[in-house]
């Protein structure tokens, strides 16, 4: 306890040399936890836009669908499984959709395109896109309009159409039959996956079902949201078992790439912060040992009156420890306040945004951290403090205790 | 004709709570080849006078003039030339740059005085060896003893040939044998180089030596006795 | 002057631990720094070359608005002489008619859209080196009629060689295009979303399929060097009527590309800069402790003679002297890495590749050697040094002597 106290005291000895290294240590974890925070965010923002655009939590196929998007390949049943599979506990939502390759063609203009089948009420509790079509550009199959397509501003630059323009669709059918129709736009979206917004495409199921002459209660897709989706492996085996004669993937499966992410996020963050506590260690090292050769004869003065070298050793590594925690806390505290103030208001790097979404993120982005990242890094930075005391204090036991005190 | 003139100096320290009076109305005047000691208790302003002559301080009230010239007038960086060219110091310790040999600590202020470079090496050898460190010209400071440095320090003050020198308490970390070697070199370069030394100290061994003795206690001078030659030399 | 340099340097040897500290710091964070520095700028220049080469080349030549509006009515014409003439430019190595346009491609139940390139077989090898992408059959002849196809394509609509591919789509002026294609060949093509949706004709093939007669969407042009691209861009502005046509150089083609570089390079110099903001205050901390230390000997110095500003010039010698010796040893410590790297770039193996894929990233981190990441990295170390300077030159400039001697 005296050992503790003595330690305390003594970082506040030299203020200068202790504000500096203070300073160090939370500068570097404030520039490193905000980095953190900020690519959390924006990895954390991207797989749950991911998750409520383009893949929800499970999907239900023909085993065989996902080769080349056969329009044969269907699942039977839809309905009776839908609500099957919602009564499933851990289920939030289910919907099913016709998913279908064509070519969307202006009058001077053809691009390929995956057509979506949707059926509106169903959809909407399981994918957010109708929240990314503003007032100003339309609704999302809100009217009953027949034969109404919902496609993406980016889309519709492309083949030069507006809100009513048409569309002609052309694909083949159920029976393999090239076959085209007209549809009206009604809706465009924008999403932060520029790329993406130009292949698809959104129908009302029955409107599409009708040309492509797809019996009924047949469809490509099921779509599951779940309320916590880090049960989707779970659920989507038990999902397997239950429909064996049908593939069920949960997101990890569909878009490998998320489940990448955030690994290659926590890998790339961890090790940034190994570096900076690191580059932080030299210079506490260097402080520390400034230190001991400062207090040569105090230390002289201690061992001569009986202080143990166990004692003299763990005193230094507490100094360091104190020294490094203190600057850690400082550093954690402004951390906090940036992260949790940025984390509201967004960060918006828009000068950048076509750079941005051509790769799937957003623009706007909002630092978060997970509260036990900053225990983490107070264990690493407690961690840093112990190898950087080792050295400066085997150097005050190799004292000698009379050369100490005769230099005096 | 006198090198330094002291008219009525004073020295106020107001930073303390209460005002210190370090130096309260001095005056001195030193003539060229004098080799004088000041003497006091500690506390009794010694320490101040000397730097006060050394323009190391300024002082309250006052002046000091060496050769005629007020040297309080001076800016702070001509002041350093004026030390520079005029006044060879030597401290208690810690007089010698750490990381240059002795050779090197005697000519660098020969170099900063730009210096002829075969003239400032031989200079230099021959006052080592007048100090009697010949055999030690490429030690460093930390391999040499608390006197060997004293000695380098006078080797170096002298070195430049300055007007005067000024050594504050320059034995007091010194044995008795080193004591008396720096005191022999000292009188003996005095008489050699007709160098003015003005020293202060509470050694008695140092005040023997001295041909002035000016004591003095609570800043002022108690006495001021100039002794009969002994054994003439001029 | 020698004197100034000898103190200086003896000095930063004095207290050799802490001197060795701060250069390993200084070391550390360089070599960091180069080299992920070395992997970004490697990273970018092999993404800029992949876009270039591998598609747009260096600069295009367009009817006004294609690029925009990249549709089959938006096509033009050169005569031969024109082409040739602007092809004897030396800076301009090769220039490549293309037709490209989309279409609907189906084999048995398989249908896709597609991207159709009519190319000039030779032609086009010669910049994208397409042929070197041959997997199976044989590559195109100016005037066949067959098509290649990119593998996952192939896979996709369960083609093989010698099969047949239907392709329907809309040609010039709303012509009707249809046609039935004899497939020469297969190709694996390295960027991941072409491979998925790119088949090719030979330009007179396309030209014919989308009855364009002898027009072309784009004229690509190959080059040797990056730099002359301004140059000859502004040259063909004035010699071409800017009404009908337009000229781009491959920052504008690529335009997303440069800001998906940029938006990731400014993360990189975030995180670099933080790593040199802690090194920094190391650095500080090192010349606070070496000033501190020494006030007293600093008034012993100014007191025998020496001029506040040799004090500080010898002050600013020794950092400037453990600066250099951090930034040589931290050179010399990431060179053969980055050499190493160099000639054996990192491939990625796993899940990383389907990632990257889906960013239309080779799945490959390549090393850049460009002398310029060393000079900028050493400046900004070189920087961070002179301005923890201030504080020895502020303690000398403010420095009582009388009480510096009594420390």
């Amino acid at each position: 306890m005296m050992l503790l106290k003595i330690a305390w005291r003594n970082i506040w000895r030299s203020k200068t040399r202790s504000a500096v290294v203070i300073f160090a240590v939370a500068s570097g974890l404030v520039g490193g936890l905000f980095a953190s925070a900020w690519m959390n965010g924006m990895a954390k923002q991207r797989v749950a836009n991911t998750f409520s655009l383009e893949t929800a939590h499970i999907q239900l196929h023909h085993p065989e669908f996902a080769d080349n998007f056969d329009v044969k390949h269907t699942i039977t049943l839809t309905d009776k499984k839908l609500q099957e599979i919602l009564k499933v506990e851990g289920v939030q939502a289910v919907t099913s959709r016709l998913k279908i390759q064509a070519m969307a063609a202006t009058a001077n203009k053809n691009m390929g395109v995956t057509i979506v089948g949707v059926n509106p009420e169903t959809e909407i509790e399981v994918f957010g896109l109708y929240k990314k079509i503003d007032s100003a550009n339309g609704d999302f199959f809100t009217s009953k309009k027949k034969n109404a397509i919902v496609i993406s501003k980016a889309l519709a630059k492309e083949l030069k159409v507006k809100l009513k323009s048409k569309i002609i669709l052309t694909f083949q059918d159920y029976n393999g039959e090239i076959t085209g129709a007209a549809f009206k736009v009604i809706g465009m979206f924008k999403t932060d996956n520029s790329p993406w917004d130009k292949m698809h495409v959104f129908v009302r199921d029955n409107d599409l079902r009708k040309v492509v002459e797809i019996p009924d209660g047949q469809s490509h897709e099921i779509d599951i949201l779940l309320n916590d989706y880090e049960q989707a492996g779970v659920i989507s085996a038990d999902l397997q078992n239950r429909y064996p004669e049908l593939l069920s993937e949960d997101w990890s499966m569909i878009q490998p790439y998320l489940s990448f992410i955030t690994e290659y996020m926590d890998i790339y963050m961890g090790v940034f912060m190994i570096i900076i506590l690191a580059a932080l260690g030299f210079g506490i090292v260097n402080t520390m040992l400034m230190v001991i050769l400062e207090r040569t004869k105090e230390l002289g003065m201690l061992m001569g009156i009986g202080m143990n070298k166990k004692r003299i050793f763990f005193m230094i590594m507490l100094e360091t420890i104190f020294l490094a925690l203190v600057g850690a806390l400082v550093g954690e505290i402004i951390s906090m306040f940036l992260i949790e103030y940025y984390g509201k208001v967004g960060i918006n790097i828009s000068s950048l945004a076509e750079g941005m979404e051509s790769v799937g993120y957003s623009a706007i982005s909002y630092p978060m951290l997970e509260p036990y990242r900053y225990l983490q890094i107070t264990i690493l930075v407690i961690l840093t403090g112990i190898l950087a005391s080792i050295y400066p204090a085997f150097k005050a036991l190799k004292l000698n205790p009379a050369d100490a005190i005769r230099t005096l | 004709m006198s090198v330094i003139k002291i008219k009525n100096i004073t020295k106020t320290f107001t930073e303390t709570e209460v005002p210190v009076h370090a130096v309260n109305g001095i005056d001195l005047t030193f003539e060229k080849g004098e080799f004088a000691a000041i003497v006091g208790p500690s506390g009794s302003g010694k320490t101040t006078l000397l730097n006060m002559i050394g323009g190391l301080e300024k002082p309250t009230s006052g002046s000091v003039e060496v050769h005629g010239k007020d040297i309080s007038e001076l800016s702070s960086s001509k002041l350093i030339d004026f030390r520079l060219h005029n006044i060879g110091f030597v401290f208690q310790a810690y007089n010698l740059i750490p990381v240059l040999t002795a050779k090197e600590n005697v000519e660098f202020i020969m170099q900063l005085q730009n210096w002829d470079k075969t003239k400032m090496k031989e200079r230099t050898i021959t006052i080592l060896e007048s100090v009697g460190l010949g055999n030690r010209v490429n030690s460093k400071p930390n391999q040499l003893s608390g006197g060997q440095q004293q000695r380098v320090a006078v080797a170096r003050a002298l070195a430049s040939k300055p007007q005067f020198i000024l050594a504050d308490e320059p034995t007091a970390n010194l044995d008795s044998k080193s004591t008396t070697q720096l005191l022999d070199i000292m009188e003996k370069l005095n008489k050699e180089e007709k160098i003015t030394f003005i020293f202060s100290t509470h050694d008695q061994r140092v005040v023997d030596k001295a041909r002035r003795v000016i004591k003095i206690d609570d800043g002022k001078v108690v006495s001021d006795v100039v002794k009969k030659v002994e054994s003439g030399s001029f | 002057m020698k004197t100034i340099f000898k103190i200086a340097w003896r000095n930063i040897w004095r207290n050799k631990r802490r001197t060795l500290i701060t250069i390993a710091s200084i070391m550390f964070a360089l070599f960091f720094a180069i080299i992920m520095r070395g992997f970004q700028v490697g990273s970018y220049d092999k993404m800029k070359e992949n876009a270039i080469e591998s598609y747009s080349g260096y600069i295009q030549i367009h009817k006004n608005g294609y690029w925009d509006d990249k549709n089959i009515n938006n096509i033009f014409s050169f005569d031969k002489e024109k082409i040739t003439k602007l092809e004897s430019d030396p800076r301009v190595k090769n220039i490549i008619p293309r037709l490209e346009s989309f279409a609907l491609a189906s084999s048995g139940d398989a249908t896709k859209g597609v991207a159709v390139m009519g190319i000039s077989p030779e032609k086009e090898d010669e910049m994208t080196k397409v042929k070197t992408f041959l997997k199976q059959g044989e590559y195109l002849n100016i005037d066949d009629r067959s098509i290649l196809v990119a593998e996952e394509l192939a896979k996709f609509l369960k083609i093989n060689i010698n099969d047949t591919l239907v392709l329907f789509s809309s040609g010039y002026h709303g012509a009707t295009a249809a046609g039935l294609f004899h497939v020469k060949g297969i190709l694996k093509l390295p960027i991941p979303e072409m491979n998925r949706r790119t088949v090719y004709l030979s330009i007179s093939e396309a030209q014919n399929f989308f009855s364009t007669d002898n027009q072309f969407t784009a004229l690509a042009f190959e080059m040797d060097n990056l730099d002359d691209v301004k140059s000859v861009e502004q040259e063909l502005n004035l010699s071409i009527d800017q009404d009908k046509y337009e000229v781009m150089g491959w920052e504008v083609m690529n335009k997303e590309l440069l800001q998906m570089i940029e938006s990731d390079n400014a993360g990189g110099v975030i995180m670099i800069a933080i790593l040199y903001m802690v090194i920094a205050f190391g650095i500080f901390g090192t010349v606070l402790m070496m000033t501190n230390e020494r006030i007293r000997e600093f008034s012993m110095m100014i007191s025998i003679g020496m001029q506040k500003r040799k004090l500080i010039l010898v002050v600013i010698f020794e950092l400037f002297f453990l600066t250099i010796l951090g930034v040589i040893s931290g050179i010399i410590i990431s060179l053969p890495l980055m050499i190493y790297f160099f000639y054996h770039p990192i491939r990625f193996t796993g899940d990383v590749v389907e990632a990257m894929k889906d960013f239309n990233f080779e799945p490959i981190m390549p090393m850049s050697l460009d002398y310029q990441i060393f000079i900028y990295q050493a400046i900004i170390i070189i920087i961070i040094s002179l301005f923890s300077m201030y504080y020895p030159i502020l303690k000398i400039l403010k420095l009582n002597i009388v009480k510096g001697l009594k420390s």
